[in-house]
């Protein structure tokens, strides 16, 4: 096994309601190795977001209580303040949200909002954040990186600026990157560009990627280890070869023949 | 039924959907296959081509057949939750389209709309229930229902299940096969998923930069098109098993 960038164990999240606490996850556990991508699914209201949220520090602490243990390169986040949360946000967990058009603010161009990532983080000057946001997008293959920058979020389709998305996710090259649902709103053809994106920093930096989805056909193509949730708990943690050749769960069998799949006619 | 569009959007577009078959109309993102939809909806006047519907072309015909028209082509889109008012319950979001074209009694009426409702998976008792109430899936169920229960001819499905999760997306696609079946109805599904295009259709057609491409019969002749729009489409799918994949570490 190699290094481990990201460790999660018996992670309890419960909501606190007029009408008493519910529990949303419970006693999940898994680990993200470096440059492993560990792909989490399970239908909508599973709990996949939550659990990404909760490394985050993204829940309302009033309302929510988080238990057990998230490590981070050893150290740990739980109970860490929200101060130095904030310099692990950006530069050592990157987040790519599943709609692009609403993960940028409207009002400013791509490149004050890459710039502004680049330089809360490092002390570079203006200039040289800009020479970094243009080598990320550049990285990417987003064309003409220099005009991209003097844009504004309206001017993109989504699958540019999901692309734009991950250029800035990566181009601190965090330990850890979390993908909640990256490519959902995107059309076929985008998404497997940004998939091999995706990929790429994954070879190019050793990221370690926590890839959250509901498409089985995202995970057969990217994951290396999957954890399968159910209603807040984690039902099946396995290799993706062996979770694909013999799932243990009926959950995971259910889940795998849910999706109707075209029959081995198509010559790829 | 036969539609030409102009314009940049879509051009000379040719296509017939035929009683109770499904049409998957596939394209990428600005390809045009929602104008095409809105226009075959009636939503949308074409700048020049027509659209008939039994025979009559829909954007001159008289007020009866209009009407007539509007009964029989139905529509379900991707967003659920716009697609009804927020502030009416169930059963005023299902009564509607039977109050504009059916005259039955309200006791006649809810028995029409518990059928339709356990038609769909829901039951009796959500009829008293605001949209907001429900989930994504479970609210595509009463937007299918409301399409369906005035037995239409055609029914234009939107990226209908697009926003879905896969296994809510697997149940709405057999229940959309399982209706078809029953009602004979003919569906236009449009979406990009060619997966849930396949499960659900009998002829596929192919919408590149407002143009049809391609059209196929049968759906199998997809896999064997030599179309350079088809080709692309296919290399874009992804992986169903970890060993066919083609970005990720190799598994073996």
């Amino acid at each position: 096994m190699q290094e481990s960038i990201l460790q999660i164990e018996n992670l309890h999240v419960q909501t606190k309601t007029p009408h008493g606490t519910t529990s949303l996850i419970q006693d999940v556990s898994f680990e993200v190795g470096r440059g492993q991508i560990v792909g989490l699914i399970g239908e909508s209201g599973c709990g996949k977001t939550v659990t990404s949220m909760s490394i985050l520090h993204m829940l309302d602490r009033k309302t929510t209580d988080v238990t057990g243990s998230i490590t981070l390169q050893g150290r740990e986040l739980i109970g860490m303040s929200e101060r130095a949360m904030r310099s692990i946000r950006g530069k050592d967990i990157s987040y790519i949200m599943q709609n692009p058009m609403n993960s940028f603010t409207p009002v400013w161009t791509i490149g004050h909002q890459l710039i502004e990532t680049i330089r809360r983080h490092t002390t570079v000057s203006k200039r040289q954040a800009k020479a970094k946001a243009m080598d990320a997008l550049a990285q990417m293959n987003l064309p003409q990186p220099d005009k991209l920058l003097n844009k504004y979020p309206f001017e993109l389709s989504g699958g540019m600026l999901q692309r734009v998305m991950i250029a800035m996710a990566a181009c601190m090259h965090p330990p850890l990157l979390i993908a909640d649902e990256p490519t959902t709103a995107l059309d076929v053809h985008t998404q497997k560009l940004v998939l091999e994106h995706l990929n790429q920093i994954r070879h190019e930096y050793g990221t370690a990627i926590l890839l959250i989805t509901h498409d089985l056909g995202v995970i057969a193509e990217m994951a290396d280890q999957v954890v399968v949730m159910r209603q807040g708990e984690m039902v099946e943690k396995a290799e993706v070869l062996e979770l694909f050749e013999n799932p243990k769960h009926d959950y995971t069998k259910k889940l795998l023949a849910a999706r109707p799949s075209i029959p081995a006619v198509c010559p790829i | 039924m036969r539609k030409k569009g102009a314009d940049q959007v879509l051009n000379g577009v040719n296509l017939i959907i035929e009683e109770g078959t499904c049409v998957g109309l596939l394209g990428q993102s600005g390809a045009g296959k929602s104008t095409l939809g809105r226009i075959i909806l009636g939503l949308e006047k074409p700048k020049a081509g027509q659209v008939l519907f039994e025979g009559q072309d829909i954007y001159c015909a008289d007020q009866r057949t209009r009407k007539h028209y509007r009964r029989h082509v139905q529509a379900v889109f991707q967003d659920s939750y716009s697609a009804v008012n927020p502030r009416w319950t169930v059963e005023q979001i299902l009564s509607e389209p039977l109050e504009n074209y059916e005259t039955m009694s309200r006791k006649e009426r809810k028995i029409v709309l518990i059928h339709w409702l356990e038609r769909v998976g829901l039951s009796e008792k959500d009829l008293s229930k605001y949209p907001h109430q429900f989930s994504g899936g479970q609210l595509q169920r009463i937007n299918i229902a409301r399409a369906l229960l005035l037995q239409p001819k055609l029914v234009v499905l939107d990226e209908s299940v697009s926003s879905l999760d896969m296994v809510t997306q697997g149940v709405i696609l057999d229940l959309l096969v399982e209706l078809k079946k029953e009602l004979g109805v003919a569906y236009l599904f449009i979406t990009h998923d060619m997966t849930a295009a396949y499960h659900l259709s009998d002829q596929l057609a192919i919408l590149d930069q407002g143009e049809l491409v391609a059209q196929f019969r049968s759906k199998d002749d997809f896999f064997s098109s030599e179309e350079i729009a088809v080709q692309k489409m296919r290399d874009a799918m992804l992986a169903d098993h970890p060993l066919s994949r083609t970005i990720g570490r190799p598994v073996r």
